[in-house]
């Protein structure tokens, strides 16, 4: 699949915003506050770099496999969100979908992509959200 | 979360800074997540539902509240959980950021 391939291009660069999709995927934690945002990167960004790989490479086998766990579905999920930040951002998009139909300079096929991805995720978060466990939370 | 008032009754009068910074450390911090025009609402909503263990109709709230207001306040705890917060919700490409409780 092309696009997790890019992903796991710019996930693995090491200049950490070289792309501006990267922001987008690793916010900052503390607004007003560097030493503290430094630590949070520091810290986190391993561990989110690793995550969205190991979810990257559960693509392939989700979309080859007949029957696939809630573990598998969960990181299929998490991949298609990733993907979709990064094309988003590259799209600079809107909260209106068909707006993308008329701003220009992008490919159909990245328009296409986009689309195409947001539908996939809608009918995987569908059937993630009928599985959920029960409610913990007491308050209103 | 470290107590204020136990501070307060420490009998000891240089305590008035002392018991100023335990105030500072005590104060809760409030996990934030904002609207962005890429992530999906049913996304967002599932996000709440499962991270947090909220009702679905308390994460549609929640969800509404980001798109319609631009943010909304998630949780709220100490500065380690609301940390921990922060980072599963990055992980799950939600943008939150943390800031002390006014």
């Amino acid at each position: 699949m092309v696009l997790s391939t890019h992903l796991a291009t710019i996930l693995g660069s090491e200049e950490p915003y070289a792309d501006p999709s990267m922001r987008r995927l690793f916010p900052p934690a503390y607004v007003d506050d560097e030493d503290a945002e430094r630590s949070y990167q520091d810290l986190v960004r391993g561990d989110l770099v690793a995550q969205r790989a190991r979810a990257l490479n559960a693509v392939d086998h989700v979309t080859h496999s007949p029957e696939v766990d809630d573990e598998e579905m969960a990181a299929f999920l998490a991949a298609l969100n990733s993907l979709r930040l990064v094309i988003g951002t590259h799209l600079d998009v809107s909260e209106n979908l068909d707006d993308l139909e008329t701003e220009g300079g992008f490919s159909s096929s990245t328009v296409g992509a986009y689309t195409y991805l947001s539908w996939l995720e809608g009918q995987v978060v569908d059937a993630m959200s009928a599985s959920l466990p029960p409610s913990t939370d007491t308050s209103t | 979360m470290t107590s204020t008032s136990s501070v307060s009754t420490r009998p000891d009068a240089s305590q008035g800074v002392f018991s100023v910074k335990e105030t500072e450390l005590g104060k809760p911090w409030v996990v934030i997540v904002w609207n962005d025009p890429i992530n999906l609402m049913t996304y967002v909503t599932y996000v709440f539902q499962k991270l947090f263990g909220y009702s679905r109709e308390k994460a549609t709230r929640l969800m509404l509240d980001v798109h319609h207001k631009g943010r909304a306040a998630v949780a709220t705890g100490t500065r380690e959980r609301a940390e921990m917060d922060v980072f599963r919700l990055h992980a799950h490409g939600l943008w939150a950021t943390m800031e002390r409780s006014d």
